[in-house]
């Protein structure tokens, strides 16, 4: 985001093929506070398919979180992948690849965490937990419910 | 990195070093022909903290590991040396998995010494006596080696190897390969 500010619309400004998750459907909500917003689930593709080296872990880490919290909700999981899906299949491999090694990053950290950062189990579980999700949904031949 | 806002010329030329970046790497993970099978493989933690605990061996490794047989089941090099023979760390250890009350039978028939929680290592950075590393209280698939011993079966050693030593496309590959054709995978 370049500016912020100077009237109803923010302008922003998407690399790469980021823009086909905004133009789907039902990628955006209205949000109570006025504005729109990315869906759950647009927002977990974005981050799943983001290009960054700096930071670029976090957002896979942020993405896995946020699928292992709504892994119970159907229409979330449906509209993930119908989002990925407008994706071809060297991006999600790529983006499956990417969030296995942050998932194993986190894990090594889990293994070296001291008493103070213990937090760090809890958090590779649902990350894990998270990945067992995404790989499942995207396995091939799975289609949308 | 500094916190300066970026003019949207500098973002664009951040966004063509990391694109480049990626392709690299990704061409790179793409080079290993086990490459997307491997992309289904979610890693699960052996050394899970506070499920995961390690003892000094009191006795040789052979009678430990008798002594433990129907009780554990063996994983990583471990496993690895009762499947295929050959083992792929240089630490002369035991990992398993157990139940906390096989732990400390162990511990109580002189087999190990006293269960520690911290300090785990499967690839230590220096020379240490041989240890039994356990994961305990865990429900694990297992396979039963003519022997009598138990062990992980293919797919979860594959989990195991990449949770704890991450993406080795070389060792899976040679692991994979000395695998006998007849046990259940």
């Amino acid at each position: 985001m370049d500016r912020i500010g100077g009237g109803k619309a923010v302008p922003i400004m998407i690399f790469g093929d980021l823009s086909r998750v905004l133009a789907a459907a039902g990628s955006t909500v209205e949000v109570p506070t006025q504005g729109r917003a990315l869906s759950p689930a647009a927002l977990a593709a974005v981050k799943l398919l983001t290009i960054r080296l700096e930071k670029g872990s976090k957002d896979k880490l942020q993405a896995l979180l946020l699928i292992e919290e709504n892994e119970s909700d159907e229409s979330f999981l449906n509209e993930l992948h119908r989002l990925l899906s407008l994706f071809d299949s060297d991006r999600i491999e790529d983006a499956l690849a990417d969030a296995q090694a942050a998932c194993l990053a986190v894990s090594g950290d889990a293994m070296r965490a001291d008493a103070q950062s213990s937090g760090y189990t809890e958090m590779a579980l649902a990350i894990r937990s998270g990945l067992t999700i995404l790989e499942n949904l995207m396995a091939p031949g799975k289609e949308e419910k | 990195m500094s916190g300066a806002l970026l003019t949207t010329a500098e973002r664009w030329r951040r966004y063509q070093r990391d694109l480049e970046a990626y392709r690299r790497r990704s061409l790179v993970r793409r080079s290993h022909p086990r490459f997307r099978r491997d992309l289904m493989i979610v890693p699960h933690l052996f050394l899970l903290p506070g499920k995961a605990s390690m003892a000094l061996l009191l006795k040789p490794e052979e009678i430990v590991r008798l002594a433990l047989r129907g009780r554990a089941v063996w994983t990583l090099d471990t496993a690895s040396r009762l499947v295929s023979g050959r083992g792929f760390l240089t630490s002369p250890d035991l990992a398993g998995y157990l139940a906390a009350d096989d732990l400390r039978w162990a511990q109580e028939t002189g087999l190990i010494g006293e269960p520690q929680s911290s300090g785990l290592s499967v690839d230590p950075l220096y020379q240490r006596p041989p240890m039994l590393i356990a994961h305990l209280g865990e429900e694990i698939p297992s396979v039963e080696l003519p022997s009598g011993d138990r062990v992980v079966p293919w797919d979860f050693l594959a989990q195991d190897i990449l949770g704890t030593l991450g993406w080795r496309p070389d060792l899976l590959t040679r692991l994979e390969a000395t695998y006998p054709s007849g046990l259940p995978r």
